[in-house]
């Protein structure tokens, strides 16, 4: 049809097109390369023109998607309940590394306690302090044994908690030879615990916090997915249905039925089982979990300020940053607690925990106006002496005595309120997976039945 | 909280110990103080050290110490009284002169016993003192505050201190020197030379060491934990007033002085504000009634030199304030 080209470039040629291809064997235009997908299209047209292709094709179609449905049931409820087990494995990280930070700060309090009395430190002060000590190196090992606990992080605290023991060993050996020089080792052991093991072990709270939290919302999204692919599985096998019921003189297909009740039921059983944890879960979240939080909170900063009514008594007219930080640490405190306390559901050792912080607040100011007053010896006597109501010691004692009841009782609620919502999880992952499969099944013996008949 | 005058309200209000977290009521409280304290500073010219004649020379006392409470109304003595004690600045961990004993847990030492005799002369009763534990660097700004009415804590007297605050008469020589590990073969200081030499921030001690500029300076906040430094082997020598180091030798039986001569002659004195000369007068009243009385010997002999008593400082008078 077209000449043979020449070798002079046609200057009137499209200019795109390139030359190479030279239609050196002119083969008839319509017959163009095969397209595979039309192809396939035509194929898959022309198979589905008869009614049992088109039956075939949907009956696989449903039993896919049961299968499908089942799968995915399966997963999400098996991962939902596991990242609320790991919710629950994280909180409880953070009530131990808490404690950890509380048996420190104790430790610390008592170690410049026993310094701000003077002479041989009485038993029961030192006692305290290594009963401090040996508590916070347990729960140190206890944290670190934690699957995801941070190990290294740890190990390095229970370094510093080590050379912390070594140099108030050196305070106190300094400290019975009459020596001045114990003080200062006992101010480097806490300016030590405060710059290097402290702020690791807030870190480490924080983490674990976020973790938390992490967990929590990720549990959110699943019931999605869930909704979505229980909806497809349904839709499937009630077009299926329709179109049985349109072809054929049949009203019911048994086997098809019975595959959309499990689906249905299963699927119902899954949603409601989803969102019943979601809800226990957000409930645990901002209930009892942020009291958890709220209370370790409290009693670290009151634990603190604690030390600081120590160091301040010790700097003797001019600690007033401790002064100061104690002020900041006691009014975080109570604003923690009072939250909490002031809530309809706060429990009785909440309340009486608040109650005893603002005794001991109260109890602060009277030691604080004593020492202004240069009534030194008077203020550190109530702000040291182990009994005796109303001294700074005793009312403290039963601060830390309802906060930690109060502590124990909350994460408790959290462990038991999220272990009652993993098992009901696991449960229905079983049912769905089970209710899928049979589905499968039942879809399938449906349709291949109502093909036979076509034969 | 029972205030009793205006000073005490004021003092407490300056240091700041206010119960409640009241930051504002602090700054208008100190204004008066701080007032008279920049006009101090103004007068002053910056760096160089200051010519002040003599440093040791101090106001003359207006004769004998008067009988307790016989005190004129207007003085800063009768606030003292008013109030019902003497608030003192000092050390708590300088083994000899201002250290707390951590047997009984009180206060003990050369320099609080200085603030002994005060506060009799003053209020009748040697033990009617408020401590205030502070730092070297802590001292002449306290003073200037008014947070303390007397400062007792190794204080060299020179004429740059002179601007900021006023000095009794001397009340004991020191001398700068070296504290070295037992084993060290080092004579002088110049023997240090790249070595680790502690010494606390705000001291003359640290001013002295720009004088050897090879030497690598570790300063801290508090003379002991130089010590505390020093055992734990991160530096290798402290320097500080030979009063002070021998109460260090005294703690630690592998540290001893350097034999050379002391580095500078550190006259002591107690610090008082410069707002109430007629204080220092009577401070140094006390402190001649000491010489004639036998207490400066009694007293040197008990903490300091048991064997080979040293004399009290002969007072030098003549600054006018």
């Amino acid at each position: 049809m077209t000449p043979t080209p020449t070798v002079v470039p046609p200057p009137a040629a499209p200019p795109a097109t390139s030359l190479p291809p030279p239609p050196t064997t002119p083969t008839g235009p319509a017959v163009v390369r095969p397209d595979p997908l039309k192809q396939l299209f035509r194929r898959v047209a022309a198979y589905l023109a008869d009614s049992p292709s088109r039956l075939r094709v949907m009956g696989v179609l449903s039993v896919t998607m049961c299968v499908v449905f089942a799968v995915v049931a399966g997963i999400t409820l098996l991962t939902q309940s596991s990242t609320l087990a790991s919710a629950k494995g994280h909180a409880a990280q953070v009530v131990r590394l808490e404690s950890i930070r509380t048996s420190l700060l104790t430790a610390d309090a008592n170690a410049t306690n026993a310094f701000l009395v003077g002479g041989l430190e009485s038993s029961a002060v030192s006692k305290a302090y290594d009963t401090s000590i040996a508590s916070a190196s347990a729960s140190i090992a206890d944290a670190a044994a934690h699957e995801g606990g941070d190990a290294a992080v740890l190990h390095q605290v229970n370094g510093v908690v080590s050379r912390y023991t070594g140099l108030v060993a050196e305070a106190q050996a300094n400290n019975r030879q009459g020596f001045p020089v114990g003080a200062a080792y006992l101010r480097q052991a806490t300016a030590l615990l405060r710059n290097e093991a402290l702020p690791q072990l807030d870190y480490l709270v924080r983490l674990e916090q976020a973790r938390v939290t992490d967990a929590f919302a990720a549990s959110d999204g699943l019931s999605a997915l869930l909704r979505a692919v229980l909806v497809l599985a349904l839709g499937l096998l009630l077009v299926t249905q329709v179109w049985l019921f349109v072809h054929s003189r049949r009203t019911f297909n048994i086997g098809l039925l019975v595959a959309t009740l499990a689906v249905v039921v299963s699927g119902a059983v899954g949603l409601k089982t989803m969102s019943f944890a979601t809800h226990r879960a957000e409930s645990v979240q901002h209930g009892d979990y942020a009291a958890v939080t709220a209370i370790a909170d409290a009693r670290v900063k009151a634990f603190d300020a604690k030390s600081d009514e120590s160091l301040t008594l010790i700097a003797r007219g001019s600690g007033q940053a401790y002064e100061t930080s104690f002020q900041s640490l006691t009014t975080a405190a109570a604003y923690s607690l009072l939250g909490l306390a002031n809530h309809v559901h706060a429990s009785g050792a909440e309340i009486r925990a608040a109650d005893a912080l603002r005794s001991y607040h109260a109890v602060h100011t009277t030691i604080r106006a004593d020492d202004d007053a240069g009534y030194w010896d008077q203020a550190v006597r109530l702000a040291t002496e182990q009994s005796g109501a109303g001294s700074a010691n005793e009312v403290f004692a039963s601060f830390d005595e309802a906060s930690q009841q109060a502590l124990e009782a909350r994460s408790y609620q959290v462990h038991s309120d999220l272990s009652g919502v993993t098992t009901p999880l696991i449960a229905a992952s079983a049912v769905s997976v089970v209710a899928g499969l049979a589905a499968a099944i039942a879809a399938g013996i449906g349709v291949s039945r109502r093909l036979r008949e076509y034969r | 909280m029972t205030v009793r005058g205006r000073l005490t309200s004021l003092l407490v209000v300056a240091g700041g110990l206010l119960v409640a977290s009241g930051c504002t009521s602090n700054t208008t409280a100190v204004a008066p103080i701080s007032t008279t304290t920049t006009t101090v500073v103004a007068a002053s010219p910056a760096t160089t050290p200051p010519d002040c004649g003599n440093p040791v020379a101090s106001f003359a006392p207006d004769g004998p110490v008067p009988a307790v409470g016989d005190v004129s109304p207007d003085t800063f003595m009768a606030k003292i009284r008013s109030r019902g004690r003497l608030v003192a600045g000092v050390s708590a961990d300088t083994l000899l002169f201002g250290y707390r004993n951590p047997l009984t847990g009180k206060l003990e030492g050369f320099d609080i016993d200085m603030l002994h005799q005060v506060a009799k002369a003053v209020l009748g009763d040697p033990n009617r003192i408020q401590y205030k534990v502070l730092t070297y660097a802590q001292r002449i700004p306290a003073l200037r505050k008014g947070d303390v009415d007397i400062v007792a804590d190794v204080m060299t007297i020179n004429c740059t201190r002179w601007q900021q605050i006023d000095f009794s008469a001397e009340y004991f020589t020191a001398g700068q020197q070296v504290l070295v590990r037992k084993d060290s073969s080092a004579r002088t200081i110049n023997d240090l030379d790249g070595k680790k030499m502690c010494a606390a921030r705000g001291s003359t001690n640290i001013d002295e060491l720009k004088k050897y500029p090879r030497i690598v300076v570790v300063p801290v906040d508090d003379i002991s934990d130089c010590l505390v430094l020093f055992q734990q082997g991160s530096v290798d020598s402290i320097t500080g007033d030979n009063t002070v180091l021998a109460g260090f030798v005294a703690q630690d039986p592998y540290a001893k002085q350097l034999t050379a001569p002391a580095l500078t002659r550190e006259p002591y004195g107690l610090g008082i504000a410069k707002t109430h000369p007629e204080f220092v007068r009577y401070v140094n009243g006390v402190l001649e009634q000491m010489h004639t009385d036998g207490t400066w010997s009694r007293l040197d002999a008990r903490w300091l030199n048991p064997a080979t008593p040293d004399k009290q400082p002969t007072p030098v008078y003549g600054r006018q304030p």
